[in-house]
């Protein structure tokens, strides 16, 4: 028997959603249906995002370059963080790695030990993303080539025009958009939502509801009460505000994410615009100034008003409940810091595709789905918190509570046995990995007290010749490549085909 | 950054292949400025076989020992997986994954979609398995059909020789091989063992490996429940399990990979090890262990192996990664006893199904998935293996994702059957 998913919410989470299950569901099988409504805007998240939807994108097929060109896209080599530490500094959190691992160890380590010999020694230097970010340069990584490259790339992205972009691609594949807003939501017996009432007077009767709503959560909280998880003694900041403003033409293949006093500052340079934003905590800032604070950084003329939005750090505590999965800003939020909220929709979808089955009852597959699913967040939540923490700002009430607040349980352990020995923690499941976490604390100069011994006692000329060759290779690299406006300006024409199965990390898998 | 100079002097207690191997990889850590590894083997311990998977190639070259020079001194049997003969049937599991990836689809999931009346026998897709229902005994290393994923293959060898093996390279890296007295095992007045050959150890000894595996004995669980951190890991009060059974009856140690087991032998309810490092003692090895099919105590001793050569328990550090150690192995020694459990309950022996077990099975009937877990031992494929082949379960139907049409679904399938059956 066919059955019918309802997805409520266009925007990126609801499309995204809307395009994925009709790549992956025979229509006899299964009817999609999609209710947005034009007069509702959407937050329209993700204008900086990571390597993984370029992995989403070819699950769907999408042609790369017609999605660069369609969605008014720049590539992106990784996160410039800047003021993230006591002293004024900047860092690249690049997509890619640092060094060569040496046996069972990360590069990092020995990058530490060599440090503590030379301290002028610059991390940086030691990874091909960073080296060609920050020279502003681009090309895709060679599948063919031996050398070792290890980097990857994503894009900063117009979201509006993405969600646009899959609704024409999810249409296509069938799936039926209902313009309405949603006025009630009906539950049979059981409790499952058996259907929904639109103002328009239509009917929605479904097998399976996905909520897209955004921060309003029509469903999951609304309908079915589930409660939400705050985090936000940990992330403080819960307010944002937005403004485009006129493109600088530099086109930096990075985004940048600027520390300030009671918060952050985003740049996003897309081709025909740049996308700005300040994140902050309306305890420690009034929103007129954070618009003020804001328009004084923008360098180009802004092209709209200011657009306020209010948020709260936390996530459902659960995320597919009975027949209702929560997918986007209504399933949790974590502010942008680390360009995760297109991930976090994609994880849902695919978490979703995979355990899903028209038909079982699914709850089995929903205790999976749901543990899963938390644990990314609660993954992605720590690493968010720590670039706060580790900054150890004390010039203002904000970075002096950041600096003191007490930490989750998780994040802790891993913060005491890095600073005590050096060693990053390493897991199977989440996004950010080793590399990350070391890009992140050392460039925000939060080093170990002490190394492991097997590590500090390691003969520093060795070191330097490893460091020295690392640094060389990636400089010889990054000489060939061409400028990242320049192969903008090249897209589509005479160009190689982009790689497909690269991780975060530039492998290829 | 400060670099501690301090000299660490290392007791190994134990005479099974993994006290070995942690000897070597101690030695291969120990400071520049000093130091010492003493490994203090147990005569009593008779190591038989070794059943090790295709991660002993990383472990050897982990401990800087030539893999190539193992394989040409301890020449060891290539097994394919492991078969359980029952009072009723016979049944084998192999150590080789089912089928493989087709356009990011696992075949497990094409298996979900096309179903087993399209299909047939799940395992009629697995090179091991039809290379052992042909009755090949031993397949070269590395042997591969064009559409599978390699073999992995189980080597099996005499644990003694490999231990003379190991003990030639330790002696040759100034590693102390010491005889441990057991004639100071003792009993007090209510029965309970006293182990004191640790007066013996060195006054500075700085950290105890301790490996000792005493079979067929019940650690006083209460006890560690209340105090976890003090008393188990000095071993020094053991209490006598009444069952003296012994767990796993070799058929003969040359009987490639098949061990027959009686439903008597089974011990559902021998207690867990709760905690593995405390005290600035580490205790490694497969005392928590039920069973050994296959090889998951050695694979758990690798995995150990490697974490504590990861996190070098240098004093200063024990207590910092401590609570970490010790919820990683607890959680490997209860994935073990689960992946052991399905395999006797294959064999009509086992105990009643642990809540993840139950899961576990659940989630694969329902939709042909399993559990993510961090830091799993076992791959789904190895799970799958058991759920289809020990068990009888059908993978859960799942949509054939819609970049594979039936017909191409089918006809891969047939490709890799092909594939297989033709490699040999």
């Amino acid at each position: 028997m066919q059955q019918h998913i309802v997805i409520v919410g266009g925007g990126t989470s609801g499309w995204m959603t809307a395009a994925a299950l009709s790549n992956h569901f025979k229509s006899e099988e299964i009817k999609i249906s999609l209710v947005e409504s034009d007069t509702i805007g959407t937050v329209g998240v993700g204008e900086a995002t990571i390597p993984y939807l370029r992995y989403f994108n070819q699950r769907l097929g999408i042609d790369e370059r017609d999605f660069v060109r369609a969605t008014n896209a720049t590539y992106k080599l990784g996160i410039e963080f800047i003021d993230w530490s006591a002293q004024a500094s900047s860092y690249v959190h690049p997509f890619g790695d640092f060094g060569e691992k040496i046996g069972q160890d990360e590069f990092y380590l020995y990058w530490l030990a060599h440090k503590k010999n030379n301290p002028l020694a610059d991390f940086s230097k030691c990874s091909t993303a960073v080296v060609a970010a920050l020279q502003q340069k681009f090309t895709y990584p060679k599948s063919q080539n031996k050398d070792w490259q290890g980097y990857t790339y994503a894009f900063h992205i117009d979201a509006l025009k993405y969600a646009h972009y899959l609704r024409h691609y999810a249409e296509k594949k069938g799936v039926l958009r209902h313009e309405g807003i949603i006025e009630s939501v009906e539950l049979s017996e059981s409790g499952d939502i058996s259907k929904l009432l639109l103002k328009n007077g239509q009917t929605l009767v479904g097998d399976i509801f996905i909520d897209c709503s955004g921060f309003r959560s029509l469903l999951m909280a609304g309908a079915l009460n589930v409660g939400f998880e705050d985090w936000s003694r940990w992330l403080i900041c819960d307010r944002a505000v937005a403004i485009p403003s006129q493109s600088d033409n530099q086109f930096k293949p990075y985004t940048q994410a600027q520390a300030m006093q009671c918060g952050w500052r985003w740049e996003i340079p897309l081709a025909n615009r740049t996308g700005n934003g300040l994140v902050y905590s309306g305890a420690y800032m009034s929103d007129e100034n954070a618009c003020a604070y804001l328009k004084n950084k923008i360098v180009g003329c802004p092209l709209a008003e200011p657009n306020f939005i209010q948020f709260k750090a936390g996530r459902r505590v659960q995320s597919w409940v009975r027949n209702c999965v929560a997918i986007g800003l209504s399933s949790g939020f974590l502010e942008p810091l680390e360009s995760t909220s297109i991930y976090l929709i994609q994880l849902g979808i695919m978490k979703f595709l995979e355990l899903y089955s028209p038909k079982a009852a699914g709850c089995n597959a929903r205790q999976e789905f749901n543990q899963v699913v938390g644990l990314e967040y609660e993954r992605v939540r720590d690493f968010i918190i720590m670039h706060y923490y580790a900054a150890q700002r004390t010039d203002s009430d904000f970075w002096r509570y950041c600096s003191h607040m007490e930490l989750p349980d998780s994040l802790r352990e891993r913060l005491d046995i890095y600073r005590a020995m050096g060693l990053i923690d390493q897991y199977e499941i989440g996004l950010f990995k080793t590399p990350s976490w070391a890009a992140a604390l050392i460039g925000q100069q939060f080093f170990p007290a002490h190394l492991q011994r097997r590590i500090a006692d390691l003969d520093k000329k060795a070191l330097l010749n490893l460091v020295n060759d690392c640094e060389h290779k990636i400089s010889a690299y990054v000489k060939k490549m061409p400028d990242h406006k320049e192969f903008l300006s090249h897209l589509g024409v005479d160009q190689e085909v982009p790689p497909s199965g690269l991780n975060f990390y530039g492998v290829f898998c | 950054m400060e670099t501690n100079r301090e000299k660490i002097n290392i007791a190994i207690v134990g005479g099974g292949v993994e006290s070995y191997w942690a000897a070597l990889a101690c030695a291969g850590q120990l400071p520049q400025n000093g130091g010492s590894v003493t490994l203090f083997d147990d005569p009593l311990f008779a190591s038989s076989v070794v059943t090790a998977g295709d991660w002993l190639e990383e472990c050897h070259e982990l401990l800087g020992i030539s893999h190539e020079f193992f394989l040409r001194t301890l020449q060891p049997r290539v097994g394919l997986g492991l078969e359980i003969a029952t009072s009723e049937n016979n049944l084998f599991i192999p150590s080789t994954q089912t089928g493989y990836t087709y356009k990011n689809c696992t075949f497990s999931r094409l298996y979900a979609a096309l179903g087993k009346s399209q299909l047939g026998y799940y395992l009629d897709y697995n090179y091991a398995y039809l290379l052992h229902k042909a009755g090949v005994e031993s397949p070269p290393r590395n042997a591969r059909a064009a559409m599978c994923d390699g073999l992995r293959v189980m080597y099996q060898f005499d644990g003694q020789r490999y231990k003379e093996f190991l003990a030639e390279i330790l002696v040759a890296r100034s590693v102390n091989i010491v005889s441990a007295d057991a004639s100071k095992v003792q009993r007090d007045k209510n029965g309970a063992i006293i182990l004191s050959v640790y007066p013996e150890l060195p006054a500075e000894t700085g950290l105890l490996i301790d490996f000792w595996w005493v079979k067929n004995v019940k650690t006083t669980c209460e006890k560690i429940v209340k105090n976890p951190s003090r008393d188990f890991f000095a071993l020094n009060r053991l209490e006598i399990k009444d069952s003296c059974t012994q767990q796993i009856n070799y058929a003969g140690p040359w009987m490639l990979e098949r061990r027959v087991i009686y439903s008597d032998d089974a011990e559902p309810n021998r207690t867990e090890a709760l905690s593995f490092w405390a005290d600035g003692q580490i205790k490694m090895g497969a005392d928590g262990l039920k069973f050994r099919f296959l090889d998951s105590a050695e694979r758990v001793f690798f995995w150990q192996l490697q974490s504590l050569l990861m996190y070098w328990p240098e004093q200063r550090f024990f207590s910092l990664v401590a609570n970490k150690m010790n919820r990683e192995w607890c959680a490997w020694q209860s994935e073990v006893n689960d992946f052991e459990n399905l395999i006797l309950t294959a064999a009509g022996c086992g105990p009643a199904l642990s809540s993840e077990n139950t899961a576990r099975m659940d989630l694969f009937r329902e939709v042909g998935a399993l559990p993510e877990h961090e830091g799993a031992i076992f791959e789904n494929a190895e799970w799958e293996n058991i759920l289809v082949a020990g068990l009888g379960l059908e993978p859960g139907y799942r949509c054939l994702p819609l970049d594979i049409t039936e017909a191409e679904g089918l006809a891969y399938a047939r490709r890799v059957k092909e594939s297989c059956l033709e490699s040999f």
